[in-house]
């Protein structure tokens, strides 16, 4: 058994040209959580791809549990669970049904398939749905059943793509609950998101991504002391707004504008009484005053520099200022992980 | 924790997934629909061709109730390889066949799945035509074993064309798309064939086309094997185009497999 459950060396992946993956490297200790960290378009989940055998890399080298993907894909497929951003079930079988229908692929016996899909089904709170149809499944269920059909047999290495995206906060909550308890198991996990919060939560260790390359690598507490740990956000009505900006700016901070908002990476909560007094002292007045933990946008602005944005990633490159949470994203979970972030609501 | 459970090479893994893919197939269409679609159609379409034809042929001095059924058997076919695209569609749009190729599972397994389901339906809807076309006055002359050949027959050709219906549905990965463009060349090659009519009842120019368009050939051939004269000129006629379209599409199938992600 090595030290690393994945590897991941130089690895680049093209379309018609374009490097969706330019350059990637990073390892996943053995037993350890990986978060990888990006915006649409970044080349998440084309590195998932490559790393469970659905694509062959164009460059580089991947190891996984081990076995490297190009040279030995069929033992790769043998060792890893895959859950992808989309649940790959078949709607009219029900729950239970799918469960034994993977488990006979996998070369289990009628009964052993069937004991493991009851296991299963009750690990996952399914239990109640078991013999229903998946399509009657709402988006938290489906999840949970394909992360348990992506198990069927006990796998080492656990492939996540954006496990949660389109779940509510609450069957997120439970979905991470599973996530933990698999690492807990020993399992060594993948984890790829767009949302700070989720890494943060569950990564041992996170990759940040941007244009398929690596743009950060470290503990989530660590990536936030590199973008400023927190922010700070004045509100400063009509003229002033202008006044305070350039006196923030000769302070030598950092400013982002929004509407009535400005927006300031602060290292220390103690700044924000500098902020406060530096803008008292030049008579700027001030409608509210808060601080909260900075966004994935403020996150890449700040480790981008704001440029960085692939050609195919509009969307990403519009959230990429340094804008607070609110504005409509539409996503609604991308909203309510904001929200908890930011602590605003 | 287990390692490494599952692999999937060898012919064990390849007739065991193969098996498991092909009862999940099954068991997937085994819907009212597809027993409408697989019964009361051809049903619909066998009394329904004799009750505006049946007439107009005999005055011709033709059998039209002998002439008829192998003609909707041919055009059955035609339905098990367009619903089978369809439904290979389907499973690259849910995730079902990229769970697959992340999965243990023998490559050839998926193809063989599909292959052995789509054989149980050309079976079942050939004998249900056959059955209906009984009800009618159609009878098998030729003995037992062109009535084998007449069944077994039918079902090459509807794996012939479900080889080249897979290819389709999995490069495009649109179950609505799918089952609306091979309509297209479904109904272009039923029509501009002897299904309906003798091919003396086209244009002159068109007539060789007629005559030797693969799906007329066929169809001819199941005549041939339903008669009291079974000629063996007529069926290898059509096994070697079952033969050429086989390697063909079958070589495109295989493409698509490897290709589809």
């Amino acid at each position: 058994m090595t030290q690393w459950g994945i590897e991941v060396e130089h690895l680049r992946k093209e379309f018609d040209g374009t490097a969706a993956v330019a350059d990637v490297s990073f390892t996943v200790g053995a037993g350890t959580l990986l978060g990888l960290l990006g915006p649409n378009g970044s080349g998440k989940t084309t590195i998932i791809n490559c790393l469970t055998t659905v694509l062959s890399p164009d460059g580089g080298r991947a190891v996984v549990d081990g076995c490297d993907v190009v040279r030995d894909p069929a033992q790769v497929r043998s060792r890893i669970a895959v859950t992808g951003q989309f649940a790959a079930l078949d709607e009219v079988l029900t729950g239970r049904d799918n469960l034994v229908l993977f488990g006979r692929l996998l070369r289990l016996s009628k009964g052993q398939a069937r004991e493991r899909a009851a296991e299963l089904l009750d690990r996952f709170a399914l239990g109640d749905a078991a013999d229903k149809q998946v399509r009657t499944y709402s988006g938290g269920m489906r999840r949970r059943l394909d992360l348990a059909a992506s198990l069927v047999v006990p796998r080492r290495v656990v492939f996540l793509d954006e496990p949660t995206t389109g779940l509510d906060p609450r069957s997120r909550e439970e979905l991470w609950q599973t996530i933990r308890q698999l690492r807990d198991d020993g399992a060594t996990i993948l984890l790829t998101s767009q949302y700070l919060e989720e890494v943060d939560r569950l990564a041992d260790r996170v990759v940040v991504i941007d244009a398929g390359r690596v743009i950060a690598e470290g503990t989530g507490d660590e990536l936030k002391e590199r973008v400023g740990g927190q922010v700070c956000e004045v509100t400063v009505p009509g003229a002033g707004r202008e006044a305070a900006r350039d006196a923030l700016r000769a302070a030598s901070r950092e400013v982002g504008e929004h509407g009535e908002l400005l927006v300031v990476p602060v290292t220390h909560p103690s700044q924000l009484v500098e902020i406060v007094r530096l803008l008292d002292d030049r008579g700027i007045e001030i409608d509210n005053v808060t601080l909260r933990r900075p966004s994935l946008d403020e996150v890449f602005f700040t480790l981008t520099g704001g440029a960085g944005a692939t050609p195919d990633d509009r969307d990403g490159a519009s959230r990429r200022g340094p804008t607070p949470q609110r504005d409509p994203t539409p996503d609604g979970v991308r909203g309510a992980a904001a929200g908890a972030d930011g602590r605003r609501s | 924790m287990t390692t490494a459970a599952g692999t999937e090479s060898g012919l064990g893994n390849l007739l065991a997934q193969g098996t498991v893919l092909a009862g999940r197939n099954l068991r997937h269409r085994a819907t009212a629909e597809m027993a409408v679609m697989f019964v009361v159609f051809p049903l619909i379409f066998v009394f329904g061709f004799l009750l505006l034809f049946g007439r107009l042929f005999d005055a011709r001095g033709l059998d039209y109730a002998q002439f008829l059924p192998p003609a909707i058997v041919a055009q059955w076919m035609f339905t098990v390889a367009n619903t089978s695209g369809a439904a290979s569609a389907a499973d690259r749009a849910c995730g079902m066949y990229r769970r697959c190729l992340v999965m243990p599972v023998n490559r050839g397994a998926i193809a063989l799945g599909r292959v052995a389901s789509e054989a149980v339906w050309a079976f079942v809807a050939a004998v249900v035509i056959s059955a209906t076309g009984h009800l009618a006055g159609f009878r098998f002359h030729g003995g037992i074993a062109a009535t084998v050949g007449f069944v077994a027959l039918a079902v090459a050709f509807a794996l012939v064309l479900t080889a080249a219906t897979t290819a389709v549905g999995l490069s495009s990965g649109d179950p609505a798309a799918v089952a609306a463009l091979l309509n297209l060349p479904y109904l272009a090659l039923i029509m501009l064939s002897t299904a309906f009519v003798p091919a003396d009842a086209f244009p002159g120019w068109l007539e060789p086309v007629i005559r030797n368009s693969p799906v007329s050939v066929v169809i001819e051939a199941l005549r041939s094997l339903a008669s009291a004269t079974p000629a063996w000129t007529e069926v290898r006629g059509a096994l070697v185009w079952v033969a050429v379209l086989g390697v063909v599409f079958g070589a495109v199938a295989a493409r698509a497999l490897r290709r589809t992600r």
